[in-house]
């Protein structure tokens, strides 16, 4: 094992990066992305600017499925990119805490991340395509996903310096 | 073809991360990676004098935060009569923490009572709800649920939306989600009554409800 992944593991450079101040990933969620992804501080950014838009981050959250709130649609329409337990027992929209896989729902994440960026060839793109459309009325469906694109690509640019700093 | 190769790959990289994570974890189990202190160990103690302790915590106003975020609250809190909740403020039941990361969760919400989101379905990104408290009073009562909706154009200073005034809300955590935001109301064995964030165009008001209202 190199020793710099025990390093990376370990977080040494954590509190000196800043980690869980200012809105930055606590040292839980640095980790799960971070192993999510092999280590790449660009794809962890890109995921963890995903995650906080998302649900800020959580852990456990309600609403849709886990930490990457995972609708119905992919699991239907792209079955082979999720992960194990990354449902829990979500069956539609609900106010109680997620009880799947943590780390099952961040691998899927990351999966429909690459997906979306391989098939839309940008980080941009594939944040455009993670965010919603608009059901009732679809021609705002662009407008919605591009706000969300331009928001996860703010985040993005903080949490870089920050995934970029642990590996250091 | 050439797509379902690709999500072959991804399939397989997706088992050989946690693997190799999991690899990690065993070779590192001295190294307490996963049982290293707890993000949110000190807590202020002290009672608080200042009303605005926003700013030093790690929170939504900071210096990139939005002006008219920071000026919102600092109208906000001018009278000194409103401070963010701290953690000690707080008393939710052991019975809750149900596993790890529910813990975790938990305790960061105590910490940071506070959540940037659209809660009122806008797509504006930047509403902040905060749980505060009524510096003036010592009783359960005095918490209270403030929101400040982003304005549209970016630079008005918006007035605050009270979903909660004089409540006790020391059980009460906020978590927010792709849909804006839920409140997680505990009791004592740690069940909860949860209920949605909802946003009332036409009364321009805040309610939280069982179902969600979009």
């Amino acid at each position: 094992m190199h020793s710099s992944s025990l390093s990376l593991l370990n977080l040494a450079n954590y509190d000196k990066c800043g980690g869980g101040k200012n809105g930055l990933p606590e040292r839980e969620q640095s980790i799960l992305t971070l192993a999510a992804d092999a280590f790449d501080s660009r794809n962890a950014a890109m995921m963890a600017a995903i995650w906080s838009h998302e649900s800020g981050l959580q852990l456990t959250p309600g609403g849709d499925a886990g930490p990457a709130q995972l609708t119905t649609w992919w699991s239907t329409n792209q079955p082979n990119l999720i992960v194990g337990n990354a449902y829990g027992s979500w069956n539609g929209r609900t106010n109680q805490p997620f009880d799947g896989d943590v780390r099952d729902n961040i691998a899927t994440l990351r999966n429909i991340y690459y997906f979306l960026r391989e098939r839309h060839g940008s980080d941009y793109q594939a944040a455009y395509w993670y965010g919603p459309g608009d059901r009732d009325n679809p021609s705002n469906a662009a407008h919605n996903r591009e706000e969300y694109a331009k928001d996860v690509m703010g985040r993005y640019d903080k949490l870089k310096p920050y995934f970029d700093c642990l590996k250091q | 073809m050439k797509m379902l190769r690709r999500e072959k790959q991804v399939k397989a990289i997706t088992h050989c991360h946690w693997y190799c994570l999991l690899a990690l974890l065993f070779v590192c189990g001295g190294c307490d990676v996963t049982s290293s202190a707890p993000p949110h160990q000190a807590q202020p103690t002290a009672k608080p004098t200042s009303s605005n302790k926003l700013l030093e915590m790690s929170d939504p106003n900071t210096d990139d935060a939005p002006e008219w975020r920071k000026e919102a609250w600092r109208r906000f809190t001018a009278s000194g009569q409103y401070r963010i909740a701290h953690p000690n403020d707080f008393h939710i039941p052991e019975a809750a923490k149900t596993d790890k990361y529910r813990r975790l969760d938990l305790d960061s919400a105590l910490s940071h009572p506070f959540r940037i989101a659209d809660i009122n379905q806008d797509k504006l990104f930047q509403d902040l709800a905060i749980i505060v408290v009524d510096t003036t009073r010592d009783d359960s009562q005095r918490f209270g649920l403030v929101i400040f909706n982003e304005p549209s154009d970016g630079k008005a200073i918006p007035s605050p939306h009270w979903l909660y005034h004089e409540r006790d809300l020391s059980k009460t955590v906020l978590s927010k989600w792709s849909g804006g935001l839920i409140l997680e109301n505990f009791h004592e064995d740690g069940s909860t009554n949860n209920c949605y964030v909802n946003w009332n165009k036409r009364q321009q008001a805040y309610s939280c409800d069982k179902d969600y209202k979009h």
